[in-house]
Formats: structure tokens, C-alpha cells, sequence
């Protein structure tokens, strides 16, 4: 009985101390803060137990001993806290995860980002004339949006012109999504109000 | 400067109105919020062009398809990714071509938030639907990109049980879901552009996954450029879920979020007119 | 000798690894498949054994401002260092000892952890009111184009918006349907060309910046 209704009066109390910080900043908030913070890792380092323990030591114990090099560049990540003459070991498992991210990015990035979005703006003819009204403002669009991260030459003539309107274009494209942070920001505020006014019982 | 012009300067209404106390301004921004939800007022939403696209989509999809959902909700975005997960599961699970729903996270807190959504949004499984059969929630996967790259390589690599310790031989739903060919839509609930990103890159490039968003609205703009080739569809935060909602016929805590958002969105339309309406003047009055 | 253990080996590395996963995808082969798969769960598998290092940075941090009972960056540090440290251990110890799917570990969590993790973001909100109210200003009519869709925008993402102005519905649609995408494919295209030639420059060894450590000399 005790532990239900701490269960449900924590919880309620420390969010409405987290939301006071907007008012005064106080040891209370501070508190909290270091909940966050606290909380946050030690949550972290048990799940990367668990991750370990399911996708590494779990296949090592049924035979799959091909992933034993991988603990060893992964164990080579804790030498950035050895002694300065062994601690550019650590290069050995950056190296790692540098390449196999790069190595992805790189081999995806151009048809998986660059040419699907070139080919989507050229696209011009469309079903109705409306379509192809839309197409074309969308191309040119395009162009001017793209001309305008052309650093290499000067933005004069023709292509400053260009750059111009693509800024005018970027600029209503950003107040688009100003809004929608302004959205989550609200959203995630107006989530947790309403959560403690239901645990009250309102 | 004369004393009557400086005096006229911080009397003027056009000042006065761009100098509100924050305060009491932020505790309205509270009230609005509770006044909706304690009297009952309920606004219905009208479902846009994307999200209509988004329910027509899984609505067509053939018998038994799989449909991968990736959440990466956790604190920072709960109130915006929430509503769009709990309406999204209720939609999978309801609808008559017996979709797979298998349900991944991208952040090490995804498992234990997605857990608090099905509770505050009282998100359960139909009756006909089982655990194990139609449904299953299999953990957290690490590595951003790559941890994403070999999943669709080799799904059981990375998750070789579900969350909690059924092993993935033992779960009817992930049959034949082996590698990303066997996927027929990936679903994410996100508010990282990066993962848009890296979800374009690696399902859509490399195995032509269609995509679906329910993206908290910081991350649209993510979105939206890869829309309609790579993108079927999309839920924007808890306004797109509560437009789902409607077209689904159903209303929860959702739709109240929704009208409480409209409240809160017009305290803040309205004080951004007084700022520049303000402003503008100030510079007028200034300028004569 | 030192050169090639500390710069030249583990760039080599970081080119075979590109290398194979570029040919995987981009000349299918057993041998490729095989080798780009296993070099990719490696790399998977490398980030998950490192999860502990933001752990062990924290301890780091923190340990030594409890030790010196310092009172940077801000009063009585060592008092919320000292909080934290014994939060995270709390945690994990029970974690450990009862299993992260336990009724005691979900209750720490759910009753100390997840109402208020989100919380820095909630209050956020607050402070964006008082920007959208304090800094929104039309100074020219360039910014017009800035303010007129942001306003048009955060009607619309709100149910009542469309009811109370009508028109707002079409030309935000518009602005999602044409203007929005077009604008971000472009800034995608240019952002992702910028991103390749990083990566491209990474790759042939003239970006060191991922060999960089703490305490030692630039490009040593």
C-alpha cells in the first residue's frame, strides 16, 4: 500500500519540481537533474549487459567464433584510459567503427540519397497539368535551392540570382520547420502536464 | 531625446504589448492545457493528405506482410512519438489483412517507454491476436547505421531472441523474416533526422523497403524530402496520430492531446502577432 | 616504426573495412558477401562492447569532484556529483542483481527515472514561447518569407487552425506537398555531396581527426 502510493506521489512531485526550474532554478531542480543524469547511465550500462550478453556471449557459447576479433578491437576501445605510451591502441577499435560506418555511407549515398532525389525533382511531366505545374515550380525549386550551396564560384550574374531565390525558398522551408520543433516542444510539455493532472485525478 | 518623447516611448501600447510578464504568459500556456481536458471540449482533426496515404498503405498491403517497426521513442520525445506509436499499433493490429508487427528500438530506454505508452494510451492486443504469433517487441539494437545495415543482412545476427530471452526459432511471427528482402514495410517512429537518413540509405537503396514515418515534429523536415518515392506516408507528432485516430474511427487520450495542442498553439500564434504587430509599430512610431 | 603502428596500421584498417563493404554492395560476390557482412557485425559488435565508456567518462568526471569536494561548476558540485554517482550505482545494482525485466528494477524506473527523463525537453517549451513572442520580428520583407509560413505552419498543426481559418489548409498542404520537399531535396543533395567528400577524404587518410586523443600531439 505504502509502495503504490509512493509509486504514484514520486513521480508526480519530481516532475512538477523538473517544471518549477522554469520559474527558479533551485536544489530541487538540481536534484532531479542529477536523477536524469544518474539514472540515465546506470540504465544504459545494464542494457549494454544484456546487449552483450544476447549478441556476443550467447553465439560465442553455441560456436559462432568468428565474432571473437570483434571482442578484441572492442576490448582495445578501453585503452584511451591506459597510460599515454599504450593508449593509441584505442586507434585500433576507432578505426573500426570508422570504417564500417564510412564504408556503408559511402557505398549507399549516392544511389540511395543523391540520384533518387535528383531524379524526383526532374521529373516533369506529371498525370494532370496541375501536376506539371507543381513539377516544374518543384524543379526550379530544386535548382535555385541547390545553386545557392555552390561555394565554389561567386554568387554574381546568373547564379547569385539564382542563389537568391533559393534562399527565399530555404527561408519558408525553415519557418516550416521551426513550427514543427515548436510542435515536439509542445507536445512533449503538454504530455507530461496532462499526465500529472490524470494522476491526480482530474 | 526629450523627457515627453522618452515617456510617450516606454508608455506606447506597442511597447507595452511586446513586454508582457513571461510569467503569467507561461502559466496560461499550463491552464490551456488543463482546460480542455477537465471540461470535456474535444476538436475533431481532419486527416491530411499523408496520413490518409499512410493508413491506405498498410490498409493495402496482401496477407501476413511484415512490417517492421522502429521505435526510437524514449523521454526526450515521449509526448510527440507516443500518440503516433499507440495509433499506429492499434491500426496494425486491427486491420483485417493480419499484418506482422515486430517492433525494434533504437535507443537503450525504447523497450521500458514503450511499455509506458501501451499503459497511458491503454494500447492492448485484440483478442485475436497473440503474443509471439502477430506481435512481438524484440529489443534494443546498437550501432546506429551499420547496427541497421546488418540487421537487414542478417535479422537474427542481431536479434537472436526477442526482449525478453524467447528465442527467435520459437516465434511464429519472425518465420522467414531473415533478411530485409522478407520485409514489406518499415515503420519509424523518430525524432533523430539521422535515422531518416540511414533508413533511406540502407532499406529503401539497398532493398527497395518501402517507408513509412510517425516522425515527431522536429524531424519532419527530414521527411518530407523523400516523399513520395522512398516516404508512403507520414504521421507528424501527435497531431498526425490524432488525424489517424479519426480516420480510424476511434478516439483516446490522443484526441485530447490534440485539442489541448490547440490551445497551447493559439496562446502562442497569438503572441507571436503581438510581437510583430508590435514591433512593426514601435519601428514606425520610432521612424516619424 | 611508431608512425605505422599509430597511424599508418589503423588507417589501413579503416580502407580495408571501406573497401570490402563497398565492394559487398557494389559487386555481389560469395567471398565479398561473406567477408563485408562479418566486417559489419564486427563493427556492430565493437560499438556494443564500448557502451561502457560514457559509464566510465561519467565516473571520471564526477568521482574526483567528490574526492576534492570541489565546488566547480557551480556550488556544492561534489554534493550533485555525489548524487549522481550513487544513482547510477543504485541502478546498476539492482539491474545486476534482480535482472532489468525484474518488478524491482521496473519500479525504480518507472517511479525515478522515466516521468522525468524528458523533462529538460518539456521545459524547453516554455522558453520556445517566450522566443516565438520575443524574437519573432519583421524587420524586412525578407524575413516575411520566414515568419508568414511558420505562422501559416503552427496554425495548421493544431486541429483548431483548420476550423477557425480555412484557407490556412490548402496553402499548408501546398507547402508540404511542393515548396517543403523540393527546398530540403536540394539542401539534402548538397549536404550529402559535402558529406561523401568528408567520408572520400576520410578514407584516403587526408581527415585524421577520428585518431585524434586526449593528451597527445596533433598528428602523432
Amino acid at each position: 500500500m505504502v509502495v503504490e502510493l509512493l509509486s504514484i506521489w514520486i513521480p508526480i512531485i519530481l516532475v512538477v519540481i523538473g517544471l518549477s526550474f522554469v520559474f527558479v532554478d533551485w536544489p530541487g531542480w538540481r536534484f532531479c537533474e542529477t536523477i536524469i543524469i544518474g539514472g540515465g547511465t546506470g540504465h544504459t550500462v545494464i542494457m549494454c549487459f544484456r546487449n552483450i550478453d544476447r549478441t556476443i556471449i550467447t553465439p560465442i557459447g553455441k560456436g559462432s567464433y568468428i565474432l571473437i576479433p570483434a571482442i578484441l578491437f572492442g576490448a582495445l576501445m578501453y585503452f584511451r584510459f591506459a597510460p599515454k605510451n599504450i593508449r593509441w591502441l584505442q586507434r585500433y577499435g576507432y578505426a573500426w567503427i570508422v570504417g564500417g560506418g564510412l564504408g556503408i555511407v559511402i557505398s549507399t549515398m549516392i544511389q540511395g540519397q543523391i540520384l533518387p532525389a535528383i531524379a524526383e525533382s526532374a521529373k516533369i511531366i506529371g498525370l494532370t497539368s496541375m501536376d506539371t505545374l507543381n513539377n516544374i515550380i518543384s524543379f526550379v525549386i530544386f535548382v535555385t535551392v541547390l545553386s545557392y550551396f555552390i561555394f565554389t564560384k561567386e554568387h554574381t550574374g546568373i547564379l547569385g540570382a539564382s542563389a537568391n531565390i533559393g534562399r527565399k525558398f530555404l527561408m519558408i522551408a525553415f519557418g516550416l520547420g521551426f513550427s514543427a520543433l515548436m510542435m515536439t516542444y509542445f507536445g512533449v510539455l503538454l504530455e507530461r502536464v496532462l499526465w500529472v493532472i490524470t494522476s491526480i485525478g482530474l | 531625446m526629450t523627457e515627453t518623447t522618452e515617456s510617450k516611448k516606454s508608455g506606447s501600447i506597442w511597447v507595452k504589448i511586446q513586454n508582457i510578464p513571461l510569467v503569467p504568459l507561461q502559466l496560461l500556456f499550463v491552464v490551456l492545457i488543463i482546460i480542455p481536458v477537465v471540461a470535456g471540449i474535444s476538436i475533431p482533426s481532419t486527416p491530411s493528405t499523408s496520413v490518409k496515404e499512410y493508413y491506405d498503405f498498410l490498409a493495402d498491403l496482401p496477407e501476413g506482410s511484415v512490417v517492421i517497426f522502429n521505435s526510437q521513442m524514449y523521454g526526450w520525445n515521449y509526448g510527440d512519438c507516443a500518440p503516433g506509436c499507440a495509433a499506429t499499433m492499434n491500426l496494425v493490429l486491427s486491420l483485417p489483412n493480419n499484418l506482422r508487427f515486430i517492433v525494434m528500438f533504437v535507443s537503450s530506454d525504447g523497450g521500458m517507454f514503450w511499455d509506458t505508452m501501451k499503459k497511458d494510451f491503454n494500447v492492448e492486443l485484440p483478442s485475436d491476436k497473440k503474443y509471439g504469433e502477430d506481435y512481438v517487441e524484440l529489443g534494443w539494437y546498437v550501432g546506429g547505421e551499420v547496427g541497421f545495415s546488418t540487421l537487414l543482412d542478417d535479422f537474427l545476427t542481431i536479434f537472436p531472441e526477442d526482449r525478453y530471452g524467447t528465442p527467435a526459432e520459437e516465434l511464429p511471427v519472425m518465420d522467414n523474416v531473415l533478411t530485409g528482402d522478407d520485409i514489406s514495410v518499415i515503420i519509424a517512429s523518430t525524432s533523430l533526422s539521422a535515422l531518416v537518413d540511414y533508413e533511406v540509405r540502407q532499406a529503401y537503396s539497398r532493398y527497395d523497403i518501402p517507408l513509412l514515418f510517425a516522425p515527431a515534429g522536429m524531424t519532419v523536415m527530414s521527411v518530407i524530402p523523400y516523399y513520395p518515392y522512398a516516404v508512403k506516408g507520414y504521421i507528424t507528432g501527435l497531431t498526425g496520430a490524432a488525424q489517424l485516430e479519426s480516420l480510424m474511427g476511434i478516439t483516446s487520450l490522443t484526441s485530447k492531446m490534440g485539442t489541448a495542442f490547440s490551445f497551447m498553439t493559439l496562446e502562442a500564434f497569438v503572441l507571436a502577432i503581438l510581437g510583430i504587430v508590435g514591433g512593426y509599430m514601435q519601428t514606425r512610431e520610432e521612424g516619424e | 616504426m611508431s608512425t605505422m603502428y599509430r597511424r599508418t596500421i589503423p588507417i589501413g584498417i579503416t580502407i580495408l573495412i571501406v573497401a570490402v563493404l563497398c565492394l559487398k554492395n557494389f559487386f555481389p560476390n560469395p567471398i565479398f558477401d561473406y567477408w563485408g557482412k562479418n566486417f559489419q557485425t564486427w563493427s556492430t559488435l565493437i560499438t556494443t562492447i564500448s557502451g561502457f565508456l560514457g559509464a566510465i567518462v561519467f565516473l571520471a568526471y564526477h568521482v574526483p569532484k567528490i574526492s576534492t569536494r570541489s565546488h566547480k561548476p557551480v556550488q556544492n558540485q561534489w554534493i550533485w556529483s555525489l548524487s549522481s554517482v550513487s544513482i547510477m550505482s543504485i541502478f546498476i545494482a539492482v539491474g545486476l542483481l534482480f535482472g532489468y525485466t525484474s518488478s524491482q528494477y521496473q519500479w525504480l524506473y518507472g517511479t525515478w527515472y522515466g516521468p522525468i527523463s524528458g523533462l529538460l525537453n518539456a521545459v524547453t517549451a516554455f522558453f520556445a514561447l517566450s522566443a516565438i513572442y520575443r524574437s519573432f520580428r519583421v524587420r524586412n520583407v525578407e524575413s516575411l518569407f520566414l515568419v508568414i509560413p511558420a505562422l501559416i505552419i503552427l496554425l495548421y498543426d493544431a486541429p483548431i487552425g483548420v476550423t477557425l481559418f480555412p484557407p490556412i489548409g490548402p496553402v499548408a498542404e501546398y507547402i508540404f506537398a511542393v515548396i517543403g520537399p523540393s527546398a530540403f531535396r536540394g539542401f539534402i543533395v548538397a549536404a550529402s555531396a559535402g558529406t561523401l567528400i568528408l567520408s572520400i577524404r576520410t578514407v584516403i587518410g587526408l581527415e585524421k581527426g577520428y585518431l585524434a586523443m586526449e593528451g597527445e600531439e596533433r598528428g602523432a
